[in-house]
This record gives C-alpha cells, structure tokens and sequence, in this order.
C-alpha cells in the first residue's frame, strides 16, 4: 500500500502545480486594436487625428447608429432645400416618409431626421472639444501650429452650432470645458458662436497647404452670415469686405466649374467639404446625396429624391428689365425656356451640363415636371464633391 | 424488517409439533440476493420485495440487498421498485436471488448527472428535468433542441427552418434585458458563448438534463441564470458490445404557400392607386389601349413595356454588357412578361430532402469501455440552394488503469457547412422579395438571363438570381474539435479526485463573392467584389473536484470541493476588394482586386474565468434531504469587481416514507422540496465593458483633408465608454416543488417558481450632447419571471402485449420588468423598422411590448373626420385607418400610441403519447404555446402600399373594409398600429411516428438484434389563428446567437424562414 500512496500523491500534486500557474493575471485583460485617450492627447499625431475626427462629421455621417446619412448631407438637401421650398422630397410616399412632415411643416418630435442632424453634430462637437483639449495640454508642438490648429476646431465647433441654431434655435452650447452636459438651452447661444468665430478669424490662415482644412475667409465668411441674421449689416459688410480684400478668392470663369470633381477646391470655394471615393470605403463619397437621381427610369430603379420644385424654377423669372420679380414670381409658372431667366439652375454630378434628355444608361435623365432635371451616376460614386454656399433666392 | 421464524427456545414442544404437521411443504427458508437497475446495473435501494401471495415485504438495503424468509421452495418473489417494471421471480430452491429490473417505458434513469458528479434522482432536492432520451433519439431530427421541445416543463424551445441554424431556448422565461442564452454542458465542459450546437450528433447522447433552479444550477455559478443543459454523451457499457447503424430519408415540403396578386388584379391595383391619390394613371410598362390598359408582351428595361411586334422588343436588339467590373453600357435587356403569372414563392420554396446516416459501435470489459460514432446529415433547406451539411466523428473511450485510478477522453470532430443561409429576416430577404417582386415578371428574360424586375417595382432583386449566385459563390465552413480529457483517482473508497482538461477549437474559412448583379433593380452596374474571412475560436476549460460520498448507517453525505479555470479567446480577419477583371471562378483570389478597392481589418479578444465552488449534500435515510452550494467566480469582463459568490441551498423531504403515510397505498412516492439561490451572469455582449476606446474609421473618422478625391487621412474617435465599476448581474431564484408517483402509474411534478434577476446591465444611452461615444454598460434594472411548471405520465401496461405512456408537460410565466432606471418614465426601445422601433420595454410591464397606435376601422366621412379630429387632421382621409385619439386633444400624434399587447406567452404545454403493441411502435407528440401575440411586419410589404411591388391578395379583395382605400399616397395607414398585432397562439403536431420491429425469431436468422423500420411526420397539423405562414416567432435577430439584448425585440415577425412539413422514413439496426 506504500507504494500505491507515493503513486496517489503523484497524481494531484501534478494536478496542484497546473491550478496553481493560473495566476492573478489571468483575470487582467486589455482590449486588443484601440487605443485610449492619454495615448492620443500626448502625441501631436494622436491630437491631430482627433481633429480630422472631427473634420470628417462634416459630411453629415457618423455612422448609422447615428441617423441616416441623408438628413446630414453637406449640402443641406432635406432641411434646407426641401424645407426651404427650393425643391419637393421626391422619390415615393412609402421611402423616407420622415421628410414629409418636414417638407410640410408639421414636425413631430419623433422624427428620426432631427434625431439624427443632432447626434451627428453634437458628435461633431465632442470630437473637437477632446481635440482641443488634447492640443491645449500638448508640448510636442509649435506654438504657431498650436494656434491655427486650435482655430480651425472652434470653427468647426461654431459651425456646428450654427448648424443646430438654424433648425432648432435654443440648444444647448457645449464647450470643452463642461464636465455635466446637462446644462439647459435658455439662452440665446449666437454671442458664444461668434466668439468662437471671431477666434477663429484671429487665429487662421489664409491659405492653408492642406485644402481641407478650413481657412481665414470661412470663418470671416460664416461670421458675416450670423451678423445678417441679427440684421447687423455694417458689420457684416466689415467681414465680407475683408474677404474679397484678401484677394485669395475670385469668381470662376465658368458657372459649371463649381460643380465639376475635377475642378474642385477652386478659387471661388470659401468652405468645400471633401468628399472621397475609392479610398477603402463607400462612406466618404457623399452618401447624403447618393439617392438623389431621376425617379424610376434610368439605371437605378428607385428612389429619386430631391426633385427640384416649380418654386424654385418660377423665381428665376425676370421683368423687362431684368430684374427678380420678388413677390409675384409664382403668378405664373415656368414651363419651358421661352420664358425669360435669369441664370441656368444646374446641379451636376458628372461635369457635364446637362438640360434636356440624354439617351446613355449611364446618367440618363428624365425630365420632371418643371423641365429641368437633377441627374446622378449609381454608386460607386465617382469624384464628387459639394459646396456649402447656398444658392437660394437673395433676398 | 420482520421476523417470521419463530423463537425456537419458546416454543419447544410446540415446534415439534408444528414440524411435525407442516413437514415437507412448510420448509421455511431464507433467500437473499441483490437487487440492480438494469440499465446503470448498479444496486437498487429502497426496492420492494413480496413473496407473492402473503403479506411478506422486506425493502432492500442501501446497495440494493435483502433477506426475505420464503414458505417453500415453489414460492414466487415479487419485486418492484418505481420507475421499473415489477417482476416475478421464482425461488427455484435457491438461497440466493439476484435481481435485474428493466426500466419502465417512459420511466427515467435512476442516476443523473447533475453539476460535477452524479446523483440518485430519488434524492434531487433541486429543479432537474430529466429528459427521456430513449424517446427523444427515436425522433429523427437535425438537432438537439428539436427533439427537447415540449419534452420539458419550463423551457420553450423554436427552431427555424434554416438548415443548420441555432435553436432558441429559453428557460422560465426571460430572466434579463441582457442575454438569456442558457448554458450547455456537454460531458462536463461547458460551451462557451456559443448556442449553436449543432457540432452534436444527438444520436450521440446518453441523457440531459436541463437544471432550473439555483440548488441545481448554482455550482455553474456564472452564466447559469438562465438555465443550464446538461448533456452526457453515450459511453460502452461493461460486457456489451453492439454496432448500431441509423439512417433516415426524409422530404420536406412549404406548408403553406400565400396567395398574391395575379397579374390582372396587379394592373388592377396600380390603377386604383393612382385613382385613390386623384392623379391619371400613367405607366411606361402597361400599354394602353383607347380607355384601358392592357399588359405588355415584352418588357425592355429602361424603356418599359411593349407588344408584340413591335421594332423595339426585336430580339436582335438584345445586348448585355458583361464586363465583371460594372459599367454595364449598352444593356439592352428583353424580357417576355408571364401573364399566366410566376409564382416567386414556389420558384424560391419547393420541396427539398434531408438524409442522415450514422454508425456507431460500442462495447466494455472490466478494463475499458469505448464508444465510436460517425455521422452524415446533409439538409437541404426548402429555400433554393439553401443547404447544410455536418460530417462528424465521436470518440469516447474509458481505461480502468488501476482499481484506483481510471482515465479516459471524449472526443468529438464535426465539419459543418452552410451554403445560401437566409440569415436574419430582413426586407431584402428572398421571403420578402419573393412577395415583392410581381407576378408578370419571368425568372428569365428572352435570352435565358435572369430577368430583371426593374420598372415593376422598387426595391426588389430577381430572387432565383440571387440565391443560384450564392450557391456558387458563397463558401466557407468550420471545423470543430470538442472534448476533453481526464483522470481519476480513488485516493480511498469513499474520496475520489477528478481533473478534467477540455478544449473546443473552431475556426474555419470563408470566401463571399458577388457578381455583378445585371438585373438587379438598385446597382446593378456595381461592380464584382470578393471578400475572404477566417475566424478561429480557442476555448480551454480546466477543472479538478475532490469528492467525497460516504454512507455511516442511515446517514449518507456527499461533499464536493473545486477549482476551475477557463478562457475563451477568438481572433479573425477579413479583406477584400472588387473590380476584378474575370469573373472566372479560379480568378477569385485577392491579388485580383483593384487596388484601390482593397480593404482588410482584422480582431482580437478573449475572456477569462476562474472559480472556486464547494457543494454538501445530507441525506438521511432517503427520507430527509438539504444540500447547499457555494461557488465564487471571477471573470476579466469587470475590472473593480472581478469576483461574485454565488450560494444556494435546498431541503427536500421524502413524505411517502414517514409512518403516517403507510396507510395510503395510492401514493407510492411523494417528495417535497424547495431551495433558494443566487445566480450571475456575466454576458454583456462585450468583453471589455470596463474601457474607454477610441478608434479609427474609414468611412466615419477619416477625411480626404488634403482634397485628393480618392484617398483619406486617419482621424480617431471614440467608440466606447468604460465602466469600471461594472459588476455581475445576480438572479435570485426560489423554487417549491412536489415529486410524486401515485397509483404506480402515475408520475406528478408540480413546481412554482420566482426569478428575481437585480443589476442588469444594460448598454445604456448617455445624453447625446456627448456625442456618439457608444453606450455604458451599466448595472441598472431588475426583472421578475414567476410561474409553474408541471409534468404528468401516465404509464400503464395493459396487456403483455400492449402499453402506452402518456406525458404531458406544461408551464406559465409571467415577466414584469421590475425597475429600468431611476426614472420609471424611461422606456427601451426595439424591433427597427421603416415604421420605427416596434417593440418598447418600460417599468411595470413585461419586456418587448408592442406599442403604436390603436386602429378601429376605417374613417367613413369627412364629417367624421372634423368631428374627432377637430384640432388638426393632419393625414387623416375618407378611407384611412382611423386611430384613437386617446388622449381627446383632436389630434393624432405620438401621445396617441400605446401598447398593443404582449409577444410573452401565458402557457406553454408538450403533449407526448407512446404506445407499444407487439411489434409496432407509435409516437405521437403535441406541443402549443399560448397567449402571445405576434406583430405581423410582413403586412407591412403585403398589405400597404410602401414602395410599388407586388401583394398579398388581400390587399385588393379587403380594401375598403378591413384595409384602408387603395390610394398611393397613402403612408398613414401603414404606420405601427394596432391593424399588426395579431393573435399568436397556435397547437401544432410536431412529430408523428410508427414504427415496426422484427421479432427475435427473424433477427436470429439475419444475425441481429434489432431492425426497426419507421415512418415520420413533422409538422404536419397547426392549428392557429394567426395569419402569417408560421406562428412560431419569437426573437428579431435569429442568427447571432450569443449576441446581448436579441430579448428586446420579441414576436415582430420579419419574414421567417417558412415551416416545411416533413415526412421520413427511417431504419435502426443494431448487430
């Protein structure tokens, strides 16, 4: 029996050393392929990707978690145009129902397009304020690069903002130094969006190397905007005056250029927000305009958003001499050429002009009802970009 | 024990006499013997023994032997023990009678395998169902969970039609808002984050048993909140040697087919939709002729319909452009309308087969035991070119090195491949497009191309095109090794030490490729794309147990103490890109991408557990039992909070066997017992809710800052918001239950429940001025499920050669979500879809309610229509569904909608009935669930008129009196509303069998020992008021098993993968 208890010990003190090597470490774990904030905000290369961050929810898609990427789109289609007047939803009553309460006026509190314009910029907004944290506290850095740097993000902080001032009016202004966000929307927050302007203004450059990035005339450019909405025209004109006097900016020869991908970042461009494609994901090719095309005909079989509106077509009718007719314009409507206008409306994707029908598959168009037509290529998208600057009627 | 021999000192004289008168034929005799179950062969303890025709009864000792004084030599001892058939055997003169009983049918095991070890089912103080599994391999069936349904009080069981897909099993109810998955063991390892178990052969199990409470459950500790199976697989049994061969043909068939719009009535509809909106109707598809509208012969795509004849439709004309890399100038698509109409849903659902084939042999000797199975099941799903198939190897072997010290493994191979899988049910799925795509529209178009169904109707693919590509392009499979491998030592009799190392290794490829889609109605100029995946999950569990089980007198302990280690660890990768130049099949590998298209990410994590437990159980003289359990776990999910300690506890007591109940023979047995535990689950869909992470983007953290066009800058954000403070959601569970077998044939459960579950953690919302830096897990909320399981059997042998058995099983539950957060107005909302997130979960209800408006009709008149809604009509018509305006402020708005009812069943009850008469065999087995209501979103596509495509034909016979006025701008209708939400309920006869095996004589002469043929039917009676093609619904998101909050959304049916009668016809022989 002595020797059989040698051999039942062998056993489990075999079994004991294995238990015993799992160590306390055992239950330590790190998450494998991030990386945390004190990694980013103590390296000129982690701040600055957190700016790009920011830069990249100017498209107007943060994801789908957040809201659809067509109410978001740089080119404000839902809630500037279609609110607006300038063009009708489009497509059919059962896709994207949400926009025909906004096309209508009758919005509920519900609706998943004002959900998503307000997770999308107070995203925006985050991601500058961790930016600017991380580029105030950095030491790897020149101080130069540090303050235009710092002045590009309250410009994409005030323009967010202004953004949500537009459509929602009392909204709550989060800078990076509020720890609670919770902080209520009573006051009126256009003082602290031109502070962050006027920042903005002092600290940019003219130019900047990299054309993305945004430079001394937009901040003067959308400073001057909320001066015209507080009807303060001096200094507005003050703003505008000094950008057509810094001389970086001229009219194109041709109209069409400011829509042409190939003609991109132009000299007429104040504020362009970059779009790219074929650069490993769909996301970045303005996905808030891919469903803007013809409706039903042509390539691609549905949707059709955006159809420009019979109001839009009408206020470009002129008198004899020559001049808007501001408040009778919808008297009559546009149904051809033969009435006199005052300027092409255009809205193009692929460079070329286009009125009338073009029998190709690709880019085929439809007339709408006003005669004038949108017209799209089908994903993938090929280069694009859009503007900011608003083409609605002056006032 | 009595005594019949008299004191021989008293009765001197006497006993002279008495043996002089009694002599020969009064020689009383002592005979003893032991009694054994004769399926564990173990000893039988508390068995009967009566010599037949007196009154003498003696009960057998702990190891099943006993004594018994027998009048004369000719006397018959009749013994009987519950759960086993009474036997009469003859005394033959022999001093010496050993017993072997035959268990009953439909009588269960009389030792289980419960947590670490094994128990007596006698002394269960806890919640153990213990499945038949004779009865349960009898049915042929893919998989584990199809065989278990309505087979266990308590447990609500659905599989879905997919072949290949996981079972969805809930245990009393649905515990958290987190993930309820209950947890599997199988032969000791468990199964990690894994409810996919179809690696298993279930012709390969011994037993399960299914532990529901927290005595039972509670040495599982974490993640056995939610219930644990436990599976043991089959092992040779000493001295027998067989080689068994199972094969089944089965032909599976659509159930039931919807009717839709035929062509005429389709043309019918799309008129009526323009005259509803007050519009002409216009179309580029029908033609027109003088004041009507008549169809088209031809469709050319682009340029839409025509007649015969005409220089547009010459087939001359037809090109298709097949450049793989998209661009598709110059199509010219022709395709000839079938006005006979195709019916899309015979095209994509026809009658498939299934065919299963097995061996297995198994033999033992007092040195070993081994068993081997093989296995082919290959399924061919009712959905074109839907297919799974499993190759799989089983080997269990067992070596008895020493008296003291045996060793063995479980080893289990399986190779599974799923092609064309529907996935989750979704609106592009090839259900809803089957509804969708109209009836004129052909499979293939003049040139036998697919045809397209552009300019019928948006949103919709040619759905025979779709899955005859994924056949052919879709591909990938996963090879799995589970099992384990362990020793024991008797470091004395009474005090074994077991230690057990088990791994399950899956990984396998994958390869997606898609062509260009040329009929596609949305991008069909997208280019060709090619995607490769590999995934690998190493998953190692270690334990080592010390138990001690020892009997002094009538007093019987068992202890247990244990350590146990495991992690959970999967790393993967894909890549991929598009435009390839050739459309080859041997072309696709990813050097051939352009590669600007190019893209790969790869992923890493893993989760590590270790625990310690210790168990005690106390039973003394069968009559009382307690036990208690104490397990302690730590898990790398939690970093403040590593460890929980989960305790339980439970009595029992055996009431049939105290003296009072000696008078009343109707009951043969009855036990009561109760137990209380804690619970934890540690699943929180992540495993690292303790960090905040940022990180990089292509499509929304990257920008073109540098205005290239075609190239982006890195930008990182944040993904996730850590909690540190996390901590293990606890389940509080009580249980109270009645075991008893009255009558013999009667067997009685009846138990009542209450699952308190506090802490759940909830990836909660922070306040959107944040941004978008994920949700936080937190530990909010509680939830409560209480009901009442029970079971009846009814077991009876009426003839030598005629017996049946009758189960029925059922339970209710009732779930209320207790608290949310501290707001009790906060609400969860679920189910997305085009019409918002349909189902809501808030304090003081049961989770995943529905919630919309309530729909009464249609609105009659204007005058109506001013009268109620006099505030603001908004959309409101003549013809519209007509809502309440609940809260009478003249509107219909969001303070309108409320909940419609409940997807949470009220009962749930199996039915199986078994008979035996001579040779045949017959099953029959029901099960219904009861209750629920369902929220029919398939109506969504085939009763309103959300995008243009083809309908239910409902839709025109009911417009105008249960549906709204056909009118195309009608999206008002169509919002979430009571119109939806249906009655749920349904019976269905699952499982129908007959059977017939040769008798001895036959198999004699053929050398076997058993042939049995049979013929099944599944599926084949519903009984349901639910319009729907299958009223089987529960979760939203049926693929990804192990994900978190898949509770939330419950009984939204999105288009399931519809039922399939089946019938088969099957043969076991056995050598």
């Amino acid at each position: 029996m002595r020797k059989n208890i040698a051999k039942l010990l062998a056993v489990p003190i075999i079994m004991i050393l294995v238990v015993v090597s799992c160590g306390k470490d055992f239950l330590e774990t790190q998450p494998y392929g991030s990386v945390n904030n004190e990694l980013l905000a103590t390296s000129a290369k982690g701040a600055n990707a957190l700016l790009i961050a920011a830069y990249s929810n100017l498209d107007g898609f943060s994801g789908w978690d957040n809201g659809s990427p067509w109410g978001g789109a740089a080119s404000n289609w839902t809630f500037g145009s279609v609110v607006g007047g300038d063009a009708y939803k489009g497509s059919e009553a059962g896709d994207q129902p949400d926009i025909t309460p906004l096309e209508r006026g009758n919005v509920d509190a519900n609706n998943p397009y004002l959900d998503g314009k307000w997770r999308n910029y107070y995203d925006g907004i985050s991601r500058v304020n961790g930016a600017i944290k991380a580029f105030s506290s950095l030491k790897e850095i020149s101080a130069s690069e540090k303050t235009v740097r710092i002045a590009e993000a309250r410009f994409l902080r005030a323009w967010f903002h202004y953004d949500l001032w537009r459509i929602f009016r009392n909204v709550p202004f989060i800078d990076e130094t509020l720890t609670d966000v919770r902080i209520g929307n009573t006051t009126n927050i256009l003082p602290k969006i031109q502070a962050d302007l006027q920042a903005a203004v002092a600290g940019l450059p003219v130019t900047q190397a990299e054309v993305g990035r945004v430079t001394k005339g937009a901040a003067q450019t959308v400073l001057a905007i909320t001066y015209l909405w507080e009807k303060k025209y001096s200094e507005a004109k003050a703003q505008l005056d000094a950008v057509v006097a810094s001389g970086r900016y001229a009219l194109n020869a041709k109209y069409h250029d400011n829509f042409n991908a190939a003609t991109r970042n132009s000299r007429e461009g104040v504020l362009e927000v970059q779009q790219s494609v074929n650069d490993g994901t769909t996301d970045n090719g303005n996905n808030g305009d891919v469903l803007n095309f013809p409706y039903n005909g042509g390539p691609a079989g549905c949707c059709g958003f955006h159809q420009p509106s019979q109001d839009l077509v009408n206020a470009f009718q002129v008198d004899a001499n020559g001049l808007p007719l501001l408040d009778t314009y919808n008297n009559t409507d546009v149904k051809n050429d033969d009435v006199p206008i005052r300027v092409r409306w255009i809205r193009v994707w692929t460079g070329q002009s286009v009125v009338g029908v073009s029998p190709t598959s690709t880019g085929a168009s439809i007339p709408v009802p006003t005669g004038y037509v949108t017209r799209a290529m089908a994903v993938p998208m090929p280069r694009s970009r859009t503007r900011i600057t608003s083409r609605r009627k002056a006032v | 024990m009595k005594r019949l021999l008299p004191n021989p000192r008293r009765t001197g004289l006497l006993t002279v006499l008495f043996a002089f008168l009694v002599s020969a034929t009064f020689a009383q005799t002592k005979v003893g013997g032991r009694v054994t179950g004769g399926d564990t062969g173990g000893g039988l303890s508390g068995a009967t023994v009566k010599v037949k025709g007196t009154t003498n009864v003696v009960t057998t000792g702990a190891d099943g032997s006993f004594s018994i004084t027998v009048p004369g030599s000719s006397s018959v001892l009749e013994v009987s023990f519950v759960g086993y058939e009474t036997l009469d055997v003859a005394v033959a003169g022999q001093s010496t009678v050993n017993v072997s009983l035959q268990l009953a049918a439909g009588a269960l095991q009389a030792v289980v395998v419960t947590g670490y070890g094994s128990q007596e089912r006698r002394s269960i103080t806890g919640s153990v169902a213990v499945v038949d599994t004779r009865e349960m391999t009898k049915y042929a069936a893919s998989n584990i969970a199809d065989q278990l349904q309505g087979k266990v009080p308590g447990v609500q069981m659905s599989t879905s039609g997919d072949p290949g897909s996981a079972a969805f099993v809930r245990i009393r109810g649905i515990g958290t808002i987190n993930n309820n998955e209950p947890l599997y063991v199988i032969d000791g390892m468990p199964v990690q984050n894994e409810s996919n178990i179809n690696f298993l052969n279930p012709n390969d199990i011994e037993s399960i048993q299914v532990l529901k409470d927290a005595a039972s459950a509670s040495i599982y500790g974490s993640r056995a909140a939610n219930g644990v199976i436990v599976i043991t697989t089959k092992k040779g049994k000493t001295g027998t040697s067989k080689l068994t061969v199972d094969m089944f043909y089965g032909q599976q068939t659509p159930a039931q087919i919807p009717e839709l719009l035929n062509p005429t009535q389709f043309l019918q509809v799309q008129q009526d939709l323009a005259k509803g909106q007050g519009i002409p109707f216009t179309s580029n598809l029908f033609i027109r002729q003088g004041s009507n509208w008549v169809m088209p012969d031809f469709v050319v795509r682009g340029l839409g319909g025509f007649l015969a004849g005409d220089p547009a439709v010459n087939p001359n004309k037809y090109f298709l452009n097949l450049d793989p890399t998209g661009g598709g100038v110059g199509d010219y698509l022709i395709l000839q309308t079938n006005k006979a109409g195709t019916n899309w849903f015979k095209e994509v659902f026809r009658p498939a087969a299934q065919k299963n084939v097995q061996v297995s042999a198994s033999g033992g000797s007092d040195k070993g035991s081994y068993f081997f199975s093989g296995n082919i099941y290959d399924h061919d799903g009712i959905m074109l070119n839907n297919d799974y198939r499993r190759y799989q190897a089983r080997v269990n072997t067992l070596f008895k090195v020493r008296n003291w010290l045996r060793v063995g493994e479980n080893l289990n191979v399986a190779f599974q491949t799923t092609r064309a899988s529907m996935g989750n049910p979704n609106e592009g799925s090839p259900l809803i497009n089957a509804y969708g795509v109209p009836a004129l529209v052909p499979v293939y178009d003049i040139a036998g191309n697919f045809a397209s169904p552009a300019g019928f109707g948006s949103a919709l693919s040619n759905v025979v095109a779709d899955l005859s590509r994924a056949r052919e392009n879709n591909g990938g499979h996963s090879f799995r090794i589970t099992g384990s491998v362990f020793g024991e030592v008797d470091l004395a009799k009474f005090l074994t030490w077991k230690t057990s190392y088990g791994v399950d290794y899956n990984s396998g490829p994958g390869q997606g490729y898609g062509t260009r889609r040329y009929e596609a109605v949305e991008g069909n100029n997208n280019p060709n794309s090619l995607s490769n995946s590999y995934f690998q999950n190493r998953n190692w569990v270690f334990f080592s147990t010390l138990n001690f089980k020892k009997s002094f007198g009538d007093h019987r302990v068992d202890a247990l103490a244990g350590y146990e280690a495991k992690q959970n660890y999967y790393e993967g990768f894909s890549a991929g890109g598009s435009q390839l130049a050739f459309d080859t099949y041997n072309y696709r590998l990813l050097q051939n991408v352009n590669p600007a298209t190019f893209y790969m990410s790869s992923y890493r994590g893993e989760h590590n557990v270790l625990s310690t437990f210790v168990q005690g159980s106390y039973n003394f003289n069968d009559m009382y039992y307690a036990s208690a359990t104490v397990r302690r776990d730590g898990s790398s999910r939690f970093i403040n909070n590593k460890y929980g300690i989960f305790p339980s506890g439970s009595v029992g007591w055996r009431l049939s066997k105290m003296k009072f109940m000696d008078n009343v023979s109707a009951i043969n047995d009855l036990k009561l017992r109760a137990s209380y535990g804690i619970l934890g689950n540690n699943e929180v869909g992540g495993d690292y809710p303790g960090f905040s992470n940022f990180g990089t983007s292509l499509g929304t953290a990257n920008y073109d800052i540098r205005g290239t066009g075609n190239s982006n800058v890195t930008g990182f954000e944040q993904t996730s918001t850590g909690n540190p403070d996390l901590k293990w959601e606890t389940t509080a569970v009580t249980n109270i239950g009645i075991d008893a077998v009255v009558m013999k044939d009667f067997n009685v459960m009846v138990e009542w429940y209450k699952r308190d579950t506090r802490d759940m953690i909830y990836n909660v919302e922070l306040p959107l001025e944040l941004g978008a830096v994920g949700r936080q897990a937190q530990n909010i909320g509680s939830m409560r499920n209480t009901g009442i399981d029970f079971s009846l059997g009814w077991n009876k042998r009426l003839t030598r050669d005629f017996n049946f058995n009758v189960a029925f099983t059922g339970s209710t539950v009732k779930n209320t979500v207790l608290k949310l957060e501290a707001n009790d107005n906060s609400f969860i909302r679920s189910g997305g879809s085009r019409i918002g997130d349909i189902t809501y979960t808030k304090a003081g209800l049961p989770i995943s309610q529905f919630y919309g408006y309530v729909q009464q009709g249609l609105w009659a008149s204007d005058a109506e229509i001013a009268k109620v809604l006099k505030t603001d009509k908004g959309d409101a018509k003549v013809g519209r569904f007509r809502y309440a305006d609940l809260n009478n402020d003249g509107k219909i708005d969001n303070n309108d909608e409320t909940f419609l009812g409940s997807p949470i069943p009220t009962f749930i009850m199996g039915l199986n009935l078994t008979a035996n008469y001579k040779n045949f065999d017959f099953t029959m087995y029901w099960s219904g669930t009861y209750g629920q209501k369902l929220f029919n979103y398939v109506k969504y596509w085939t009763h309103f008129n959300a995008f243009q495509r083809n309908r239910a034909a409902e839709y025109l016979t009911e417009a105008g009196k249960t549906l709204p006025i056909i009118d195309g701008g009608d999206n008002y209708s169509s919002q979430r509303n009571s119109y939806y939400v249906e009655n749920g309920s349904f019976t269905r006869l699952r499982n129908l069998q007959v059977g017939y095996s040769l008798d001895q004589r036959m198999l004699t002469k053929l050398g076997l020992s058993k042939l049995r043929f049979y013929v099944q039917g599944q599926n084949l009676l519903t009984f349901t008021k639910y319009s729907g093609l299958d009223p089987d619904v529960t979760v939203s998101n049926i693929t990804e098993g192990y994900a978190s909050q898949r509770d939330l959304s419950i009984g939204v049916d999105n288009g399931r993968y519809p039922l399939a009668r089946n019938f088969i016809f099957g043969v076991n022989l056995e050598f």
